[in-house]
């Protein structure tokens, strides 16, 4: 026993084969055999033969999962696992009873069929097992940028300002952004791994659970290794094309930082995957693959187009595919340095239900201008803006603001050059954005009045609305200032309306 | 949230609110209890009722810059409840001494109740507070005399204003209030003070001024939620 278990696989299929010997009876077999036995991960291939058992690891998974989702703390982890050998047949059936499922007949293991003959019947109802299996899909995490909470500091004088002045704080902060930056050349550090294989684990089951999760797991295709990526287009060469019914369409498809993505295995997923219910789709700096516009064509249903740093990503593509995004809500276009002004206006014309769209850049930002702005303000619900480096103007603000105003949650207005006093520190004073919330004005030079920026963070804050105001040295400078000066006024006001009131006189 | 209403809209500022807790401390129906409903709700109740423990009030006054709640806090004046002065006198701004003027014992009992209360709260400013004045006018001059002396004494000794007052007939009852906000801010009050003895005295001007300890503004600020006072010297 001991051995087998240290010596590892080869050893391990002799052990198993030493406890599936025909005629033995289960009973006498010790349960901490069949714990180990599961624990070894033998059923990473399934064999045929042995697919009895195999549910012992998945559906210890499955069921604690399930279990801490009804909330049945009640039973441990280690009783579910106990629970499968047919030892522990009734105890399972106990743990089931509030379920009120159809008390299941109990099969002898000299029955045999072709679903299991060793487990609870509940394993092997279509209806029940997808159910579960869909909770699995739950926790799968998709491949995503982490967005930070705080933009980093420009310099450790910055970070000393962002912690309100306190030194300590500050250098914490420099030296971890420092930290951070140093371990960033692996590049993925800054992305969560996504945690698959609890659904891929249970593929490998039998045919039933292979059967629903792989429709779950086609359900959402997301990438971010180029070695699975291709193996998937492998694997998948001989479905069913687009046409017939069969054929995989999934609801999101996300290829996350596969730099080394060829056109070829983009156009081979292309016509692989068919498109009519896409909903998410992401090509998240995959640079070097030009998207072809049919994949939208098919398709009216996406809702969500991530399309940052692909510079075949042009006014052209994004004309031709506007008609067909009639639900769109967020668009990404991030560094996409190829789109201007009238590429976004062709978006902003035919996808009225558009509420974020980010078309920051810090190349040729003298393509898009407040047309951009104006047309999302016109035709969009637009309610996050992000044109950072981009050449907008004060009108193009205003109009944003007169047309948008109510609707505004979030603007990212970083290195746009042409913004002075009259866009935003006026727009605020004049609370024509009564619910922004997050605001960018790193590095516009022409910015100097704060003023309006902090009474309309302290306005917000006394509501319990929280405001993040993000600028760059010099401006979190002016911020800090113009905090001391407006405090001490208000003291001065409070002090003078005491005095006064001290001496009225008493009724 | 003015914004849909008026045309051109502009970014409202919001009231700061700033609480200071006040003790009235003093022996039992010397009138503290009256005194803070009387200055809270403006009535008057003739019949005397004990309080149990601790009794507290809040008055709000409107100011257009910002608001200001007096967070009144009376204390029964039985010794049983000595153990519950901490609840009264921590944390307060403003320390309320209460005597009787028609007995001269409540006086005298002022040295131990400002001993304890100062045990656990030396940063309040302190105010001595004579009662009844209504009554006490009647009794025949030389007794007003030694009480009127007796308590300027007790006064200057513990730098406290001294004040005399009347809840029934509302003498001085706003000044009290007024006294404590021109100490804890350092005020100009140009109301002028009450010397002659018979009248309703009004001693303030140069007693309860004098900083009690050195302070940090800024954390006093913080743990009043007070605007922190310039004290130019």
């Amino acid at each position: 026993m001991t051995n087998s278990h240290i010596a590892g696989d080869a050893s391990s299929k002799r052990h198993r084969e030493h406890i599936e010997q025909p005629g033995s009876p289960m009973s006498t077999r010790p349960t901490k055999k069949c714990s180990t036995f599961s624990s070894l991960h033998v059923f990473r291939t399934p064999v045929k033969s042995h697919t009895e058992h195999s549910p012992s690891r998945s559906a210890k998974h499955v069921l604690s999962c399930w279990r801490s989702r009804l909330g049945c703390s009640k039973y441990a982890a280690s009783q579910v696992d106990a629970a499968v050998p047919t030892l522990k047949y009734e105890k399972l059936e106990n743990s089931f009873s509030h379920l009120k499922l159809r008390s299941p007949e109990p099969i002898g293991f000299t029955h045999v069929d072709a679903t299991d003959s060793n487990t609870h019947a509940i394993f092997s109802m279509p209806e029940i097992v997808a159910k579960i299996l869909k909770f699995l899909d739950a926790d799968m995490a998709l491949p995503q940028e982490i967005v930070p909470l705080r933009r980093r500091p420009q310099s450790l004088a910055h970070a000393v300002l962002k912690c309100n002045g306190d030194t300590t704080k500050g250098f914490q902060l420099w030296n971890q952004t420092v930290a951070q930056l140093k371990t960033e050349t692996g590049q993925k550090s800054r992305f969560e791994q996504p945690v698959s294989g609890n659904l891929h684990s249970c593929m490998l089951v039998n045919k039933l659970w292979h059967e629903l999760a792989l429709q779950i797991v086609l359900e959402k295709l997301h990438f971010n290794d180029h070695r699975k990526f291709r193996k998937f287009l492998e694997s998948s060469s001989h479905w069913p094309r687009d046409s017939s019914p069969s054929a995989t369409k999934p609801s999101i498809l996300i290829l996350h930082k596969l730099s080394k993505l060829s056109q070829q295995d983009l156009d081979d997923l292309a016509s692989r995957v068919a498109t009519e219910k896409l909903k998410w789709f992401e090509l998240y700096i995959c640079p070097t693959v030009a998207l072809s516009p049919d994949i939208f064509h098919i398709s009216c249903n996406v809702e969500k187009l991530i399309l940052p740093g692909n510079r075949f990503v042009s006014d052209q593509f994004l004309m031709s595919i506007a008609r067909s995004l009639p639900k769109l809500k967020e668009l990404d276009l991030r560094a996409c340095d190829e789109v201007s002004d009238s590429g976004v206006v062709a978006i902003a014309t035919s996808c009225p239900q558009l509420e974020i769209c980010n078309l920051g850049r810090h190349r040729n930002g003298h393509r898009i201008t407040s047309v951009s702005l104006v047309a999302l303000a016109r035709h969009t619900q637009i309610q996050t803006v992000g044109a950072a480096g981009c050449e907008i103007t004060d009108a193009g603000v205003w109009e944003l603001a007169m047309l948008r105003g109510q609707g505004i949650t979030r603007l990212s207005f970083n290195n746009c050059r042409l913004l002075t006093n009259n866009s935003l520190p006026a727009l605020l004073a004049l609370n024509y954005l009564p619910h922004l919330v997050v605001m960018e004005v790193r590095n516009i030079v022409n910015i100097t009045q704060v003023r309006p920026f902090i009474i309309y963070k302290r306005w917000k804050k006394s509501m319990g609305v929280p405001v993040l105001i993000e600028g760059c040295e010099r401006i979190e400078l002016l911020m800090i200032e113009e905090k001391g000066r407006l405090d001490a006024e208000n003291r001065a006001r409070i002090l003078a309306d005491l005095t006064k009131w001290v001496n009225c006189e008493d009724f | 949230m003015s914004t849909n209403e008026a045309n051109v809209p502009t970014l409202p500022q919001p009231k700061n609110t700033f609480t200071i807790k006040v003790g009235l401390i003093g022996d039992a129906q010397v009138g503290k209890t009256s005194l803070m409903v009387k200055y809270v709700e403006n009535v008057f109740d003739e019949e005397y009722t004990q309080t149990l423990g601790v009794n507290c009030l809040d008055k709000k006054i409107k100011l257009g810059s910002a608001d200001i709640v007096f967070y009144i806090m009376d204390l029964g004046g039985q010794r049983e409840f000595i153990n519950m002065l901490p609840l009264a006198s921590e944390g307060a701004r403003a320390i309320i001494f209460l005597f009787d003027l028609t007995r001269p014992e409540t006086l005298k009992s002022i040295k131990e109740w400002h001993r304890q209360a100062t045990g656990f709260n030396e940063m309040a400013v302190p105010l001595l507070v004579g009662t009844k004045y209504d009554l006490f006018v009647n009794f025949d001059p030389e007794y007003q005399v030694q009480v009127s002396k007796q308590s300027m004494r007790y006064a200057q000794a513990m730098d406290a204003p001294l004040i005399f007052c009347s809840t029934s007939h509302s003498i001085n009852i706003q000044k009290i209030f007024k006294v404590i906000i021109a100490k804890l801010y350092n005020l100009t009050m140009r109301a002028s003070e009450i010397k002659q003895i018979g009248d309703p005295l009004l001693i303030y001007k140069h007693l309860g001024s004098k900083r009690r300890f050195s302070e940090n503004p800024s954390s006093r600020n913080s743990s009043s939620r007070t605007p922190s006072p310039h004290r130019s010297p």
